[in-house]
């Protein structure tokens, strides 16, 4: 394993945490220090007596220290890391210390005793009890949510804006306490439209759109093929029993890390990491959820490759997923290209015809530039085909600087006629330029 | 997308006024549009939702790319010198997160002196960088290559750097383009310079006027001063303070010319007999003429006093004396500079006239009189340091520091561009760890670039006698030696 300092710093979960872990990164700092194949360990002088133990698990990316701080990883771990990236021959000791191995041997153990709690039955009866109750609950909201849906094309969208946020939330909470946390969700990204812009209208019938196919799929998930029928559950908010999924056999290959979103919704950070298969040529998206630096169980960075076993969650369009293991981390593969914006249409008229109500997704294409044309950037192909750069798209200057006029590889994220880069290719090294 | 305008217009009417019909839609749509509204058991909501939900699959399934020949890049040239070292690029990445403008114009020195240039990525980082400090535009220019001069085309706030002739930046660039184009060439075309300035002086604002004088050298009018003195006739106050600035610099303005002519009558040479008539010895005639020109009260010239025991006349007279260059007594009392130095000292205010020879020694750059100010233990002569060469500034600093330590440290900080020698280093260090309110993270921040690495090893020497500041040095020593670390991963960066 061997990550580049921007991959070490694209996991640091803050600025603060960014700046200090580069203060740490000086051998100066460090006691002790160590490196073999599973593991990355040192000991920091801080300022109490006993210095801090870092340790920095190398299969799949996990941390460990022994200070205070909530933040995950720790300025420590990012620290050890940097060290370790820029003077790899100071680490001389190979030997692992007790305190890493005692570390090492526990998550090995919880893993098998995870294996084992799997192995324990369920009561089937009650869980479909439970399931019944659940679905009674969600249809009463369904019906309450159309009759809102079905009120607001009678009445006209002309006046949604003077609404206010009221109008939405209170929706939103109907959703929740019926149980459907994933119309909730809907019904705010509804009420978070932006009025002030042109062409609010249209946005805002794509996303009333989406609730009421989520609604119509619901009313008719009996005729559904199965996996679109999930799909349908998903969005409403049903969950998936992830240790359920992890039973299932996976795809295991080598994942690129294309782009990494953090969103804070509500003091819980969500983690969107958008990740390339590529021995499969599949795209997926592993979301991590953590509240106060709290509950990430992978560290991904953009441009980072990892071995993995990913399973799929159910859908007609399979994207989102779980990581079932993680094996080790390698230096990064060949990936298969779009070669048009064509090739990407095409491949984008399937998914909406198998999942209509879908929203944007992750591309690779060959020989992309930015170009400026009626008064806005675009990205061309080499076949003089365009779609539009997303606005307020923050890396502009870099995308430019980079590409300097030239085709460049690159991983867009986006949907119809709109895209944003999520990195770029200079040679074999990945360039992150996601928002 | 005609179609979807149509259902976007009946969703803002709303259904109790208008139903979308079979012919606002793609004729694709129509068999589908049929069985939907053939549908006797859904009403006209359910109807529009439903054929609202099939247009947004049909846009959105047959979305295209936009096909033109016309949306065309010009590509930037080839970069002709070679990029910085990976090691480079990361010290650099460093300084900018550390926001160091020390650091920063260090790197960029030598990046520059290397002929090397950033890698892609990092120039817009560095383009906003060179948009907020002026400073280091030059640098930043040096170091971009063609690829940076070629994406500051795209962003208004980067036009300073894109490789326009000087010619066209005057006409039309921004007022901060002018003014600079102006001032670098003040300095090596005065002439071009004074003949632009007054070609389109009538068509510049007030505020325009003021801001291109501003800064200029005034050598740049010394050969020819009719068009700067005419001038003083300029409507704006702002605009006339600007040219009187310029003018009393240059000895042969107008102005210096007065301040001159009332000087020759109020000082003069008169010989005194001493020692009961057995001897004699000069001494200096001093009073204001009678009939002393007006004008010179209109120039800046203040008529009462503003130090306590200094009468009016004396105070007339000591502004004066800084206003004029002080080799024009060697004429006019026809006595070498330390004469003349010392008849002033002998005056009972002699200390005052003395400070303003200094001043005006500074001021009008006359090196024949710098030695004998800068042997002066009295004074501590601002602009006359600014005319020495480190090698002689240093170790008169470190004479001056016992009793001007708070003057020297700021002159160091303020006025030298050079890294500091060590020794001088060593006693500011002194000072400053005990003035850890003046002398903080900030202000190495900005000052790096003067303190040389060898001194890191060495900050623990400074900690203050005084307990309570150990812990505020403690954490400014730390950062000093981040950022002299940094610098000397810059300097190895580039050997």
């Amino acid at each position: 394993m061997q990550l580049t300092e921007e991959q070490i710093l694209a996991l640091a979960p803050d600025e603060s945490s960014k700046k200090s872990g580069k203060d740490l990164a000086n051998p100066a700092k460090w006691v002790t220090k160590g490196v073999n194949e599973a593991a990355l360990w040192g000991e920091c002088q801080g300022s109490g007596s006993k210095p801090y133990q870092t340790q920095v698990g190398l299969v799949n990316m996990a941390f460990k220290c022994s200070c205070p701080s909530r933040k995950f990883p720790c300025k420590h771990g990012l620290g050890l890391l940097l060290l370790h990236a820029r003077h790899t021959t100071t680490f001389t000791d190979h030997e692992t210390p007790a305190w890493v191995a005692e570390w090492l041997d526990k998550r090995t153990k919880r893993d098998e005793k995870k294996v084992e709690k799997e192995s324990k039955p369920v009561d089937e009866a009650a869980q479909a009890k439970r399931k019944e109750a659940r679905e009674q609950g969600v249809e009463d909201g369904i019906t309450e949510l159309l009759l809102w849906v079905k009120d607001i094309v009678r009445n006209g969208i002309l006046n949604i804006p003077e609404k206010g946020p009221a109008f939405f939330e209170g929706m939103a909470k109907r959703m929740v306490d019926a149980k459907a946390p994933g119309l909730a969700g809907m019904v705010r990204a509804l009420g978070d439209t932006d009025f002030y812009v042109e062409g609010w209208q249209s946005y805002f019938m794509d996303q009333l759109l989406r609730i009421y196919l989520v609604i119509a799929g619901f009313n008719n998930r009996a005729s559904l093929p199965g996996p679109l029928a999930e799909d349908i559950r998903s969005w409403i908010g049903f969950t998936q029993n992830q240790e359920a999924l992890k039973t299932q056999t996976g795809i295991t290959d080598t994942w690129l890390v294309l782009g990494k979103q953090t969103i804070d919704e509500d003091n819980l950070l969500v983690e969107r990491n958008w990740l390339y298969g590529t021995g499969t040529n599949q795209y997926a998206l592993v979301l991590q959820f953590s509240v106060r630096g709290q509950g990430i169980t992978f560290s991904f960075s953009p441009g980072m490759s990892v071995e993995a076993e990913l399973v799929f969650y159910p859908s007609a369009q399979p994207m989102r997923a779980i990581i079932k293991r993680q094996l080790s981390t390698s230096t990064i593969p060949p990936y298969q290209v779009f070669n048009n914006w064509q090739q990407v249409a095409a491949a984008e008229t399937v998914a909406y015809a198998a999942l209509p109500f879908s929203t944007e997704r992750p591309f690779i294409l060959a020989q992309i530039t930015p170009v400026q044309y009626a008064g806005r950037w675009w990205l061309a192909d080499d076949q003089q085909q365009l779609v539009q750069l997303k606005d307020n798209y923050k890396h502009l200057y870099t995308l430019l600087a980079l590409s300097g006029g030239q085709p460049l590889n690159m991983a867009v994220l986006g949907k119809e006629n709109v895209y944003e880069p999520l990195g770029v290719w200079n040679g074999a090294h990945y360039i992150n330029i996601s928002n | 997308m005609q179609f979807w305008t149509n259902i976007v217009q009946t969703a803002l009417l709303g259904t109790d006024k208008k139903q979308v019909s079979a012919d606002e839609l793609t004729e694709d749509l129509n068999t589908a549009y049929t069985i939907i509204h053939s549908n006797t058991t859904t009403d006209k909501e359910d109807k529009f939702l439903q054929t609202a939900a099939l247009a947004f699959n049909y846009r959105q399934s047959g979305a295209q790319p936009l096909q033109t020949t016309q949306a065309v890049m010009e590509a930037a040239p080839a970069e002709t010198q070679a990029y910085c070292s990976p090691a480079a690029q990361q010290v650099l990445l460093d300084i900018l997160a550390e926001d160091s403008a020390g650091l920063l114009n260090r790197w960029l020195e030598l990046c520059a002196a290397k002929q090397q240039i950033v890698q892609p990525a990092v120039l817009p980082a560095l383009l906003n960088e060179a948009a907020q400090h002026n400073t280091f535009r030059p640098l930043a220019a040096a170091c971009m290559g063609n690829r940076g001069k070629w994406l500051s085309r795209f962003n208004p706030s980067w036009q300073f750097a894109a490789d326009k002739p000087d010619e066209d930046l005057w006409q039309t660039g921004t007022p901060e383009q002018r003014k600079r184009v102006l001032l670098r060439l003040a300095h090596t075309d005065p002439a071009t310079a004074r003949s632009w300035l007054q070609e389109t002086w009538t068509q510049e604002n007030a505020a325009g006027r003021t801001e291109l004088l501003k800064g200029l050298p005034p050598e740049m009018f010394a050969d020819d001063l009719t068009w700067l003195e005419g001038l003083q006739q300029d409507k704006s106050i702002k605009v006339k303070e600007e040219v009187q600035h310029l003018l009393k610099q240059l000895p042969a303005s107008s102005v210096v010319q007065q301040y001159w002519e009332v000087l020759q009558q109020a000082v003069t040479l008169k010989k005194e007999k001493a020692l009961l008539g057995l001897s004699s010895k000069t001494v200096l005639y001093i009073q204001l003429p009678e009939n002393i020109d007006e004008r010179i009260f209109k120039t800046g010239i203040e008529k009462t006093s503003s130090q306590k025991g200094v009468s009016d006349e004396d105070m007339i007279l000591s502004r004066l004396i800084s206003a004029v260059p002080p080799h024009l007594w060697e004429a006019h009392l026809q006595e070498t500079p330390a004469n003349i130095k010392a008849l002033f000292q002998k005056e009972k205010v002699g200390a005052l006239f003395v400070n303003a020879l200094g001043l005006a020694t500074g001021r009008f750059k006359n090196s024949s009189w710098t030695a004998l100010f800068l042997d002066d233990e009295q004074g501590f002569y601002h602009d006359i340091l600014r005319l020495l060469p480190k090698k002689e500034l240093e170790p008169f600093l470190l004479k001056r520091f016992a009793k001007y330590a708070d003057l020297a440290m700021r002159f160091l900080a303020e006025e030298t561009t050079e890294e500091w020698g060590l020794e001088i280093t060593r006693t500011f260090m002194q000072h400053a760890s005990r003035d850890a309110y003046r002398y903080n993270r900030a202000f190495y921040k900005a000052h790096i670039h003067l303190i040389p690495v060898h001194i890191a090893g060495e900050l623990n020497k400074y900690v203050p006698k005084e307990e309570y500041l150990h812990g505020t040095w403690a954490g400014i020593s730390d950062y000093i030696q981040k950022l002299l670390s940094l610098k000397t991963q810059t300097i190895k960066a580039f050997q």
